[in-house]
């Protein structure tokens, strides 16, 4: 800037003009504004720190809560499904180890044992492993199965005081779904399975014969019955043989 | 106010705490049932006592029957071994009524050696044999 009295060249916060010797106008103004901006930059710079503080403390706190939150519905969902994974981990487990019983198993179809072969098959998970070697077993289990469903139904209808008209269905229904699985047949040439399955079919007959009370014609014909019509004779039979 | 907001601030860090020990806790827990998972066995011991003094020997049958299934492992538990016997001996006598009263002598014989096997186990339960042979009509 200039001097307003000489036009000597002078910085604005010279208060004199180092020439002339005359008063600067503008230097007092400058150096207040000076301050002023000065005292605006502090408190500006508190205020940002101040609100930054603050906003951070609440930042951290919300994350804080929607964390926990976040913890507790993860904690939720995989208790709702830790059990159907643990027992798949068993599963998975059994089933790694069935090989082991591939022996037994044929062993126990040979022998026609069918209550001790679904035992064993269904306990140690064989069919789950779906081996090559043990598929044309498989039909053999399946009846097996049938067979021993209708056996326990069987043991504890024997011991049971009252029975009542569903569990008598049931039965029914069983026995009709052993009949399904053998008119479907072996679905193998495999001797021991074709064997096996002509014995299951007469003791399954003669199950029904000695512990339902059928006549042993109807047990002959069970296989050409429909599922209504076996339920009916089941529960003739039983009434039958209650009186 | 400074002071309230110190509070505040405890009592939201305690409750996050808490929060957070319930979380661990139940993870370990969920952790340790998924790793040592084992079917539900409904032939407790408790339970079978129950149904051999009601004689419910058919209940019993089945409810095993279906726990064996489930692969109950019945040699590390000793309370089921004769209980397990009780089974064993049921499953033979009924198949061996079933083959003997229709002539079918090597099937006979094979459940009979088995009921022998089962009796010879029945420990405690030996009662149960002749209540069981009374059922299936076994003389």
């Amino acid at each position: 800037m200039k001097c307003q009295s000489c036009g000597a060249n002078l910085q604005i916060d010279n208060a004199f003009c180092p020439y002339c010797g005359a008063a600067n106008p503008v230097a007092k103004k400058h150096r207040e504004d000076m301050k002023r901006y000065a005292n605006d930059y502090k408190k500006t710079k508190e205020e940002v720190v101040g609100n930054t503080r603050k906003f951070n403390k609440r930042t951290f706190r919300i994350t804080a809560i929607a964390v926990t939150i976040a913890a507790i519905a993860g904690v939720i969902l995989f208790s709702a499904v830790a059990e159907s994974a643990g027992r798949q981990m068993y599963r998975d487990h059994r089933r790694q180890n069935a090989e082991k019983y591939f022996e037994e198993v044929i062993s126990l179809i040979e022998d026609c044992d069918y209550i001790k072969l679904d035992t064993l098959a269904r306990a140690k998970g064989v069919k789950s492993t779906n081996d090559k070697s043990m598929r044309e077993y498989y039909s053999a289990e399946n009846l097996a199965t049938e067979y021993s469903y209708v056996f326990s139904d069987i043991m504890r209808n024997l011991t049971d005081e009252s029975l009542s008209q569903s569990e008598l269905t049931t039965v029914g229904s069983e026995v009709y779904r052993f009949y399904k699985y053998y008119n479907a047949g072996p679905e193998t040439e495999n001797e021991t399975v074709v064997r096996f399955f002509e014995n299951c079919k007469r003791d399954m007959g003669l199950l029904l014969t000695t512990y339902v009370g059928i006549s042993e014609d109807d047990a002959g014909n069970l296989e050409n019955m429909s599922e209504g019509q076996i339920q009916v004779l089941i529960e003739e039979a039983y009434n039958g043989t209650s009186k | 106010m400074a002071q309230a907001s110190n509070k505040g601030k405890k009592v939201l860090a305690i409750i996050l705490g808490l929060i957070w020990g319930i979380i661990v806790a139940v993870l370990v827990a969920d952790l340790y049932m998924m790793f040592n998972y084992k079917p539900t066995y409904y032939s407790s011991a408790t339970r079978i006592a129950d149904r051999i003094t009601s004689k419910a020997y058919g209940q019993l049958y089945a409810t095993m029957q279906s726990d064996l299934i489930d692969n109950l492992d019945t040699d590390k538990q000793t309370e089921y071994a004769e209980v397990l016997a009780v089974h064993d001996y049921i499953e033979a006598a009924a198949q061996y009524k079933m083959y003997k009263d229709n002539g079918i002598t090597d099937m006979a014989n094979r459940y009979k050696e088995r009921m022998d096997d089962a009796k010879n186990c029945l420990g405690g339960f030996d009662f149960t044999a002749g209540d069981i042979d009374k059922i299936l009509g076994i003389k």
